[in-house]
């Protein structure tokens, strides 16, 4: 068995919100091997970013862990004081590439600016930023960006989306991450620039042997990606399981009914809905999260709290229809 | 990043049209006949008649708006009624000191501003910032006049630190002595309305999606704080320094009576109190000018801070 990059054991989120503590993320565990791709899925508002945000410590202050640690490397990285954590942990071991590219790069700053400012923190400031350099633009060689020792002196506005992920995808990769956590990247960008980034992530981690922890609303999008995949919902993991396994053999209700909204373009038939909404964090109902919008829940769904349950090997699922 | 400056430097002559026309227009606004009001009840026909002809009144309007202008493309203002110099000089006489009081009180005002503003973003939501918050809503409601005065009292009076009027012996340790005063007294407004806005503007910035990439990426806070955010906030906060610097120029206005200093403001107080139109035409066209001039500079290194604007 390989070994695990990052662990994470029962993590609770809390956000202050009129001086109550609301539970966005509840009981997370979730391990991720060295090189794997694990691809966390889910509606909008179910957890996903800020599970990704808790790792790397990009919540607001507002937020706090509850309970649970997360381990990286077999260290638990909770503990770190902010400092420790910015030194050695950001930018060195971990990185992040956000949504929309469209914001992500700073505006008033040339982009070469941008990149050589993250190596030259990598190195922790003992080469110049003129050695440096060469280093950048060979990454931007690398991620496709023609003409890099020109594009470097331009600025952000004068790159397209899809540059700019681009761009992104070089300043994480730079500092040659353990972990890196993909945020949506490429849900603001067009159908063919999509596949062309996804494309260069995974010949990014084929060559840097990086861990990913993709985050996507899109199951199409991480059939092709990913090793495995875990469900989230309403600030709960309701089924893990490989990628190949949960197309196949899903086993939450949950998970089925995402399955069953994916477009297929060879059928013409209406596109299936999950009626209903996420619910709120501090208006999630008693019982399981997903009962009032599954059409198989019964008397327990709405009175106990179901826990993930090995159901298979190497396939966890959170339902009470398994001990029926 | 050229045709952005020449188009802006194009759009100042029209604005300057305007001021020239609305200044001109003074004379046919103000209540009563000029000469009457200059020269008093004694006055005879034939005295009238002559201040009428050399203030161009005896011809028609718009005859005499162009002698107007082509004057002042000539640089002639005209000669002051009353001092019977030519405006020019007795405003160029006095402008230096204008210029530098309202230049020290808004690089104090900037100064001070932008740090107490980054004070109170960077210790968001404790009790110093809300010290620090505070702090900039006494000084940004405190009107010029009161803090001129409340500055004599305390350091001229009580301490007897600064001194209370004038501009010194000519020494520039003299001089930079009297100034520290009224340049005071004239950035306590503008300091507390600029560290609100880059507080705010801070915060804005701080919240954005860049921030947390940089922070991902291992950029330590102090390094994000003062190079990446700040730029970007730092603005909206370049745009109302064009602003403030005509505002400042009017609080010059008092800061120049209460500390008795010679300067632009109080010229024209006194030039309107002695009805000396030619020389309130004058003051009022050279603090137009200013102000056109700081909103210019203001404009251009707006460009320097957000390249997108250079482009169009």
């Amino acid at each position: 068995m390989p070994d695990k990059i990052l662990k994470i054991n029962n993590l609770a989120v809390e956000y202050r919100n009129k001086g109550k503590y609301l539970r966005v993320l509840q009981d997370i565990n979730l391990e991720l091997d060295s090189g794997e791709i694990l691809a966390l899925v889910g509606e909008s508002g179910s957890g996903k970013s800020t599970l990704g945000k808790t790792i790397l410590r990009l919540l607001p202050d507002s937020a706090r862990i509850a309970e649970g640690s997360i381990f990286f490397k077999g260290k638990d990285i909770c503990n770190l004081s902010e400092k420790d954590f910015n030194d050695q942990i950001r930018g060195q071991e971990m990185a992040m590439v956000i949504q929309n590219p469209q914001n992500a790069l700073n505006p008033v700053f040339k982009v070469g600016t941008q990149i050589l400012d993250v190596l030259y923190f990598k190195s922790k400031k003992q080469k110049s930023r003129k050695e440096l350099k060469k280093e950048a633009v060979e990454i931007l060689k690398k991620v496709g960006i023609s003409d890099p020792e020109y594009r470097f002196g331009e600025y952000p506005h004068q790159f397209s989306g899809g540059m700019k992920q681009r761009v992104m995808l070089a300043m994480a990769f730079i500092s040659n991450p353990s972990l890196l956590i993909a945020d949506e990247p490429t849900t603001a960008l067009d159908l063919t620039v999509e596949a062309q980034i996804l494309n260069l992530l995974s010949n990014l981690v084929d060559e840097y042997k990086t861990s990913i922890l993709y985050i996507s609303h899109d199951l199409g999008v991480v059939v092709g990606l990913s090793d495995r995949i875990a469900v989230m919902y309403a600030g709960r993991i309701v089924e893990v399981a490989q990628t190949r396994e949960l197309f196949d053999h899903p086993n939450h209700p949950y998970t089925e009914a995402l399955l069953k909204c994916l477009p297929d373009y060879k059928k013409t038939e209406e596109l299936q809905t999950i009626p209903g909404q996420v619910p709120d964090p501090g208006n999630y109902p008693v019982g399981c999260n997903f009962h009032p919008r599954c059409s198989y829940s019964f008397e327990r769904c709405r009175q106990e709290d179901p826990r993930l349950e090995k159901i298979a090997s190497e396939h966890f699922s959170a339902c009470f229809l398994n001990d029926r | 990043m050229f045709i952005y400056i020449t188009k802006r430097f194009l759009w100042v002559i029209p604005t300057i049209l305007t001021v020239l026309l609305l200044l001109f227009s003074l004379s046919y606004l103000l209540p009563g006949d000029p000469a009457d009001i200059i020269l008093g009840p004694r006055a005879t026909p034939e005295m009238a008649e002559e201040l009428e002809s050399r203030l161009g009144l005896d011809k028609p309007w718009y005859q005499s708006y162009l002698i107007y202008l082509q004057n002042i493309i000539k640089g002639d203002l005209g000669t002051s009624i009353f001092r019977d110099r030519s405006v020019l000089k007795v405003i160029l006489d006095v402008l230096p000191y204008t210029v530098i009081l309202t230049l020290a009180g808004m690089g104090l005002a900037v100064f001070n501003g932008i740090s107490i503003g980054l004070l109170a973003a960077n210790y968001n939501n404790s009790y110093f910032e809300k010290f620090l918050t505070m702090l900039s809503f006494i000084t940004a409601s405190t009107p010029t006049y009161i803090a001129g005065v409340l500055l004599i009292v305390v350091f001229s009076v009580n301490f007897n630190l600064l001194p209370s009027i004038g501009i010194g012996d000519g020494g520039l340790l003299d001089s930079i002595h009297h100034l520290i005063g009224p340049a005071l007294a004239l950035s306590v407004g503008w300091t507390g309305y600029i560290a609100r806005l880059t507080r705010s503007s801070m915060l804005e910035t701080l919240d954005q999606e860049f921030i947390q990439t940089e922070k991902s990426f291992g950029i330590p806070r102090y390094y994000i704080l003062y190079k990446y955010a700040l730029k970007k906030a730092i603005k909206p906060i370049i745009a109302v320094i064009g602003l403030g610097i005509g505002r400042l120029l009017g609080g010059a206005v008092f800061v120049e009576v209460i500390f008795n200093r010679p300067g632009l403001g109080r010229l024209i107080v006194d030039s309107v109190n002695e009805r000396d139109l030619p020389l309130v035409r004058g003051g009022v066209l050279v603090a137009a000018l200013l102000f056109v001039i700081a909103n210019l500079v203001a404009d251009i290194s707006y460009a320097y801070f957000d390249p997108r604007i250079k482009q169009k």
